[in-house]
């Protein structure tokens, strides 16, 4: 870039950030005009101040510290601290540097490690520490490292204690795979140490996978008993002493410790008085991490990982539903409480649980129960978590007391501000049609949505989505049930009753914590202003959250998309009929939009429901891509023109443009419509396949679980995980999720044939057949479901029963529309590398939604061999 | 170890080629990399042994010290102090990245791939910085902006405050605090798209 150009770039971010969020894109288009180069240029810079968070913060020394001191520790090598002659760095982590050593008296390996001094130059400190240490080291328990001597030379201090040969717990879990026999194994190891430090009345305080050896013959020896406390009390008087640091100081000592403060407990971030429990909540976080591969408390800096550990609930584990991983989530989310009285009293009790649960998991599988493996999508757990400990050794002497500094500032802002419960999660649950009539079923439903909507659309607060709390429909209220599926602070019911011209709808927000009653209203309105409803009890909401709405976002949630009722009305039973997702009720629904288009031709959102109900025919395969994907797209810029603050608009468009493979363009629009409505799944997931069709594998996945967070119930969010998977060759991670799927919904059939297709590429051939088999008797033989059964048979060399199904497929779209990707799918399996090429060539002619499958598919990328393949692929515009 | 003699040779070598820098010949400055970081390496080391390590090394402070202990008898002219942590901070820049390209080229290890940063990872990843990449981004920043190049520089490689920053360069307060929002943000992206490309 030019500097002149660069000067441009400079003064349009500068004057775009001076404007509030919403009103920068509106800004950035008008002052770069066409130029389509420099709005991404403006937009990204933007974008990474955003999210610049402390990026660059500290200073570079910090950044290398690590490395130097490691350099420079190796100094140290053959000096003799008494009569331990020092042979090796070990490392420069924990409680300051660790080197090897030898015991020239004993003529043994020991480890040797020199206090800090902060704890080695106060008398006071020193000795509770060597008291301490001396206790701990006289349990001689097997778990615990053993202490050989704590010495002195000079004005440096020492300890040393016995060689462990093997790794730290984090790095095990960043190297290898653990499975859950060796976590839960670990667990317990751990725990029993713990267990008999708490019994000597000593706390550890400092429970993290850097604190914790585990020694190559499977033993796990817990370190540094009794340096934590010392070291807290240092930290305090810092904190103390520190107190009037400026927030540039303050943000970039938080900088240097990212890793420690994820395994502090609330009462320890709050600096309050401790004892066992503390210990409790770091072992559940150190168990979370084994099992689930990353931490529940995540943030991009030290003060949001405390805040997220004061304010939030953990993140889920995420593992396939079983009674034995219900369990398991069940001890982790007890040991994790940040309700001292609601979590475990103490470690042995845990540890009682902990047992229990191994033995069961280990008697289940010596009977070999297929049914219930605990571990489903195989055992196999990653630890994607190596990064977060670079950062942790940093410095390592100070971060201990840093993170106290940190903790004890946030600990207190938090803790004022949360006085009053903050709830930052909300589902709506479906209102109840009590007027008798289930004609009118589509008003309880419709408002019901259009207040998710509208609470969608709030700042700060996640909203459950559509789909999920719909599968709450006519189930009695279960608050427990709630609190286990749905991860939200509260909910929202509702009872909708009419009298003659009125309506009437009882509302209540309950906290799901506790049950109880937070607020609730009852709003009796004239049939006319039944537009207006949902927005009032959305503002009403926003009130008594106290949610601060800015200007625009009070304006976002007042306006009324149309005045007249009775296209509302009409709306609301097209997003109903539509929902049901069936080729004759989303064609019922395209009519319905229609006609709330017909009597209000400025309506956007029904013209944005048009679009998607247009575009939800193509993607299932129930009428012919090229005419519907025209309709879709005129609804959608008919949408956009009207309304161009739209979300959904932007949505339903993105969701086209991507299936027209204008990919760049579909990017934009998505990312605008998750801009304008972080809570948007249809956005999120469109998003996300997006990506997962350009090949952004990781990011789709990424994008594809935020949607999936935001609709946890929903069958179809989890398939779509799963296929992600599926196209990346995780097979097993892939079933999982199509496992849940089913399990949520016994007749999503897709489900099925995706199981079968994962496990035919796993070469499971009894479970492809069975799958495929109930894949097309539940979809009452979907073409998509009847070309997994002829991949069942192909893969089992049953070519003949393939060829029926083929010609089965091939009679039937001479009826009606079936897409040849299927046929495509069968010919390249039984090896009919033409026709399977014809087949191909005759999607992309039809411009069909689905013809990324071709790069993806696992069943067609088989046709990778063949040159035709390669051309085909960049023909058709799919990268390389 | 050093024994006096050699210690005598670098103090006077430091000189000569401090002085060099000073006025305006650029290549000392390959020079007095290695003599600061053979200072540093000693101070440092002498920090362990106190156990000082929980003292943050601070990057002028050191410089600082390094410098007073080199050049104590033959004081160098200087024009003032700022054109000195310039100086500090430049060298400071060499060393670290230098320390991190050995240490990034023994990871790889030879001839085994570097292995690509996915995006999942990227989130926890990002915490830790590449001082290579850093370096090489920053050039590129500096080619276009000189300013805010030197900025970065004097700011995280140096240790400096944005008053200090503002007083070196020579301008107000609130250019610094403009300019560093705006070097900020190119640099995450410039080193966000790199990963992603790699």
């Amino acid at each position: 870039m030019t500097p002149e150009r660069w000067k441009e770039v400079e003064e349009i971010v500068y004057s775009a950030l001076e404007r509030e969020p919403h009103h920068r894109a509106d800004f950035i288009s008008k002052s770069c005009g066409n130029d389509i180069t420099l709005i991404r240029e403006v937009e990204s810079l933007v974008e990474n101040y955003e999210s610049s968070g402390s990026f660059l913060d500290g200073d570079a020394m910090e950044v290398e510290a690590k490395g130097l001191s490691e350099a420079f520790g190796n100094d140290l090598i053959g000096d003799s601290f008494g009569r331990f002659k020092i042979t090796g760095l070990l490392g420069a982590g924990g409680m300051g540097q660790v080197y090897r050593a030898r015991d020239t008296e004993l003529n043994r390996d020991v480890a040797l490690k020199i206090l800090p001094a902060h704890l080695s130059q106060n008398a006071d400190r020193l000795a509770r520490f060597k008291r301490e240490a001396k206790v701990v080291s006289g349990l001689n328990h097997p778990n615990i490292l053993t202490l050989h001597e704590i010495g002195q030379k000079g004005s440096i201090h020492f300890i040393a204690t016995e060689l462990v040969d093997g790794d730290t717990l984090r790095k095990s879990m960043s190297s290898a795979r653990l499975t859950l026999g060796d976590a839960l194994e670990i667990a317990i190891q751990i725990g029993e140490a713990v267990l008999s430090a708490h019994a000597a009345k000593i706390v550890h305080r400092d429970i993290k996978p850097e604190n914790i050896m585990i020694r190559e013959d499977g033993y796990v020896k817990v370190l540094d008993f009794g340096i934590a406390k010392v070291s807290e009390e240092h930290g305090r008087k810092r904190a103390d002493l520190d107190s009037e640091v400026s927030t540039a100081g303050f943000s970039t000592e938080a900088g240097i410790v990212m890793g420690t403060c994820h395994y502090m407990s609330p009462e320890q971030a709050r600096s309050q008085a401790l004892d066992g429990q503390t210990d409790i909540w770091s072992f559940g976080v150190v168990l979370f991490e084994m099992i689930g591969g990353r931490r529940p408390f995540g943030g991009e800096s030290a003060s949001d990982v405390v805040a997220a550990i004061l304010t939030r609930e953990p993140l889920r584990l995420d593992l396939p539903v079983s009674e034995l991983n219900l369990r398991l989530e069940n001890i982790v989310s007890k040991a994790l409480s940040k309700d001292k009285s609601l979590r475990y009293q103490t470690i042995a009790d845990l540890l009682i649980d902990l047992k229990r649960l191994k033995q069961d998991i280990e008697t289940q599988t010596r009977f070999g129960s297929g049914k219930t493996r605990v571990t489903s999508s195989g055992p196999q757990l990653t630890g994607p978590n190596a990064a977060g400990d670079k950062r942790t050794k940093i410095l390592a002497a100070t971060a201990v007391a840093v993170c106290f500094v940190v903790a004890a500032m946030a600990g207190f802002l938090y803790y004022r501000s949360t006085d009053e419960k903050k709830i930052g999660s909300i589902a709506v649950l479906p209102f109840e049609n009590a007027t008798g009539d289930p004609g009118s079923e589509y008003i309880s439903d419709g408002i019901t949505e259009s207040l998710i909507n509208s609470l969608a659309r709030l700042p700060n607060i996640s909203v459950t989505a559509r789909s999920t709390s719909f599968s709450y429909k006519n189930q009695p209220f279960d608050i427990a049930k709630i609190r286990q599926q749905l991860n939200v602070d509260a909910v929202v019911t509702g009872r909708f009753t009419q009298r003659g011209d009125s309506i009437v709808l009882q509302t209540e927000l309950v906290d799901v914590a506790n049950g109880a009653h937070i607020w609730g209203e009852n709003y009796s309105r004239k049939t006319a202003d039944i537009v207006v409803i949902h927005t009032e009890i959305a503002q009403q909401l926003a009130r008594t959250l106290r949610i601060d709405l800015s200007k625009n976002d009070a304006d976002k949630l007042a306006q009324k998309y149309t005045d007249n009722s009775e296209a509302y009305q009409l709306y609301l039973q097209g997003r109903f009929q539509t929902n049901k997702q069936t080729a004759e009720d989303i064609d019922r629904g395209i009519e319905l939009f229609k006609r709330a288009i017909g009597l209000d031709a400025n309506y956007a959102l029904a013209y944005a429901g048009l679009a998607d109900a247009y575009s939800l025919q193509g993607a299932f395969g129930f009428l012919a891509p090229d005419p519907i994907a025209f309709q879709a797209r005129l609804a959608a810029e008919r949408a956009l023109a009207i309304d161009p603050g739209l979300a959904e608009a932007h949505s339903a468009l993105g969701g086209i443009e991507k299936t027209d493979r204008n990919w760049t363009e579909a990017e934009r629009l998505l990312r605008r419509a998750i801009e304008l409505n972080e809570n948007s799944v249809n956005a999120h997931y469109s998003y996300a396949a997006l990506l997962g069709q350009m090949g952004r594998h990781s990011e789709a996945v990424l994008e594809m679980k935020r949607a999936q967070r935001l609709d946890p119930l929903s069958p179809r969010m989890l398939w779509l995980l799963g296929r992600q998977y599926y196209w990346m060759g995780e097979y097993d991670t892939a079933i999982g999720y199509f496992e849940k799927s089913i399990e949520l919904d016994s007749q999503f059939w897709i489900g099925y044939s995706f199981i079968a297709k994962s496990s035919a590429e796993k070469g499971d051939r009894s479970r492809t057949a069975e799958f495929a088999q109930r894949g097309v008797d539940i979809s009452k033989r979907h073409p998509d479901a009847v070309a997994a059964l002829a991949l069942s048979y192909a893969k089992n060399g049953n070519e003949k029963e393939a060829r029926k199904l083929l010609n089965e497929l091939i009679d039937k779209s001479k009826q009606s529309y079936v897409s040849p990707f299927y046929m495509a799918q069968i010919t390249a399996w039984l090896g009919d590398l033409d026709q399977a090429f014809d087949f191909l060539e005759k999607l992309l002619a039809e411009k069909s939604g689905l013809a990324y499958l071709i790069k993806v598919d696992r069943g067609v990328v088989i046709l990778n061999t063949d040159p035709r393949y390669a051309k085909m692929i960049k023909r058709a515009g799919l990268g390389e | 170890m050093n024994n006096d003699l050699n210690d005598l040779e670098a103090k006077s070598e430091f000189s000569r080629f401090l002085a060099a820098y000073g006025s305006g010949e650029k290549h000392a400055l390959d020079n007095l990399v290695p003599l600061v970081y053979d200072e540093l390496h000693r101070l440092a080391q002498s920090y362990l042994r106190r156990e000082r390590l929980d003292h943050t090394l601070q990057p002028t402070a050191l410089i600082n010290e390094a410098y007073i202990r080199l050049d104590g008898q033959t004081r160098v002219e200087w024009q003032n102090r700022s054109h000195f942590v310039g100086v500090a901070a430049e060298i400071m820049r060499r060393i670290l990245v230098d320390h991190a390209r050995t240490r990034n080229a023994e990871k790889r290890g030879g001839d085994v791939q570097r292995v690509s940063i996915s995006v999942a990872e990227r989130s926890a990843e990002a915490e830790i910085l590449d001082l290579e990449l850093l370096d090489d981004a920053l050039r590129r920043l500096t080619e276009m902006d000189e300013r805010k190049g030197r900025l970065v520089e004097l700011r995280f490689f140096g240790g400096l405050s944005n008053p200090e920053i503002a007083d070196v360069i020579g301008v107000s307060v609130k250019t610094v605090e403009r300019d560093w929002m705006m070097a900020r943000a190119w640099l995450k992206r410039e080193l966000s798209s790199n990963i992603s490309d790699a």
